[in-house]
């Protein structure tokens, strides 16, 4: 007769003796030395949870004298966390462990027909099952966190209504909205440009956003058709780049009174000092110091040119 | 044919010194003064001749009608055949010289104090 060697670390929650002795002996026809840790409440399960996580698999006896049904199932699920918890019942309660398994236990066994085969079976089944059922969680979760914790915000919205299915926690900081003030909302609560198209042709747009304070931001926006829950969904990513617009727009107009100044250099303040340069040129030639007129003339121009750079100088102040 | 030489400025002394200049050298004859670009225009598209000979000395800053507005309207009324537009001008902005070569009107661009050298060089070119 075959003997599993392998280490096997089983718990039975079973306050019923004669029922953990018969599943002790139908445990040992199969597999060689396991350990069994009896427990026989489940305030006892509570004070060994820590040690739980060393085990590979759970009986749970679903009537147990301090606590029963639906509430000792979620308890027991919740310490086991890791690990699958097999639950044992008599024909009397066949129908609750249909329920119990919808609550999250991974099988059920009759005890009226519990012999070594069928415990064998479920024991090995199941702890392997179990792996693979973790592997998925673990991988569901991964993409979860890729959503939920992305930095960058990413809402989910149906292709043909334009509602808001998911929205991640960057979304709900970005927007100052709650995701459930935003669920079944249709996108445009947020994006105010009156045309929100998302076709196959352009994948990035610049668009005005509206916070949920009425503020309004500048976004480029990224986007790709998926699959959600069987429906067209729309996937997109928002990046505000409200900040670099105006960086940009603070650039360009100091960029605007920089060719103003050029400007101002070369019209105000240099008109009147080509005049003085002229005049002093006539002067020269024409040996003419004593010509009152050209005199006249430098004395305006060196006024002139004294109050241009005066007024550029308070223009400075003000700017 | 008439030679005319236009002076248009809004600033008089610059006015003076370039008459002045023009004096120095012995030019007197067919000067009309303008104090804005608007002016010119004005008496460009009423009294405007074929045959005659148009040296024009402009200035960019004016009021009313600045140069580049002046030269952008007068080149649908007059022919590069016989105007010569001097630009004079107090700017030494880049963007204004780069400007001037989008006009075929223009044949330079003076920077203000203008040289008698150069007011020598026209008046032998044009025989004034």
């Amino acid at each position: 007769m075959f003997v599993d060697e392998r280490k096997y670390n089983i718990i039975v929650i079973e306050d019923n003796f004669g029922d953990f002795f018969l599943l002790e002996e139908y445990v040992s026809e199969k597999i060689k030395n396991p350990t069994i840790k009896h427990l026989e409440r489940f305030s006892e399960l509570n004070d060994f949870k820590d040690e739980v996580g060393q085990y590979d698999i759970i009986f749970l006896d679903l009537s147990l004298p301090d606590k029963s049904g639906s509430e000792l199932v979620e308890s027991v699920l919740k310490i086991a966390k890791n690990i699958p918890v097999v639950v044992l019942t008599g024909y009397s309660d066949f129908s609750f462990a249909l329920k119990a398994i919808a609550l999250g236990a991974s099988d059920y066994l009759l005890k009226d027909e519990l012999n070594s085969v069928t415990l064998y079976k479920s024991i090995v089944y199941n702890i392997e099952r179990f792996k693979n059922i973790i592997k998925i969680k673990e991988s569901e979760q991964l993409y979860n966190d890729l959503f939920e914790l992305s930095p960058q915000p990413i809402f989910v919205i149906d292709a043909a209504t334009l509602q808001i299915l998911d929205v991640n926690q960057a979304c709900e900081k970005l927007y100052e909205f709650k995701k459930e003030e935003l669920l079944n909302q249709s996108i445009t609560t947020i994006f105010k440009d009156e045309e929100t198209i998302f076709d196959n042709h352009q994948t990035i747009i610049t668009q005005t956003h509206q916070k949920k304070n009425k503020e309004k931001i500048i976004s480029e926006v990224k986007y790709n058709k998926i699959i959600h829950n069987n429906k067209e969904a729309i996937i997109i990513v928002s990046n505000d780049i409200t900040k670099s617009i105006e960086h940009l727009n603070e650039i360009e107009s100091q960029n605007t009174k920089l060719k103003d100044i050029a400007w101002i250099q070369s019209h105000i303040v240099r008109a009147p000092l080509t005049n003085i340069l002229g005049l002093i040129q006539l002067i020269n030639e024409t040996e003419s110091v004593k010509d009152k007129e050209l005199l006249l003339h430098l004395n305006q121009s060196v006024q002139e040119l004294d109050n241009s750079i005066n007024e550029i100088v308070n223009k400075t102040h003000a700017m | 044919m008439k030679k005319h030489i236009f002076i248009i400025d809004d600033d008089p002394i610059s006015t003076i010194i370039l008459k002045k200049n023009l004096e120095l050298i012995a030019v007197f004859k067919g000067i009309e003064t303008f104090n804005n670009g608007k002016d010119a225009f004005n008496f460009l598209e009423k009294e405007y001749q074929k045959e005659d000979k148009y040296i024009i000395f402009l200035d960019l800053n004016m009021p009313e009608m600045n140069g580049w507005e002046f030269l952008d309207k007068v080149k649908h009324v007059i022919s590069s055949h016989n105007t010569t537009i001097y630009v004079l001008t107090s700017s030494i902005n880049k963007a204004d010289m780069e400007k001037t070569t989008q006009f075929s009107l223009i044949e330079k661009y003076i920077s203000k104090p203008i040289d008698k050298k150069i007011l020598i060089e026209i008046k032998e070119k044009y025989k004034l």
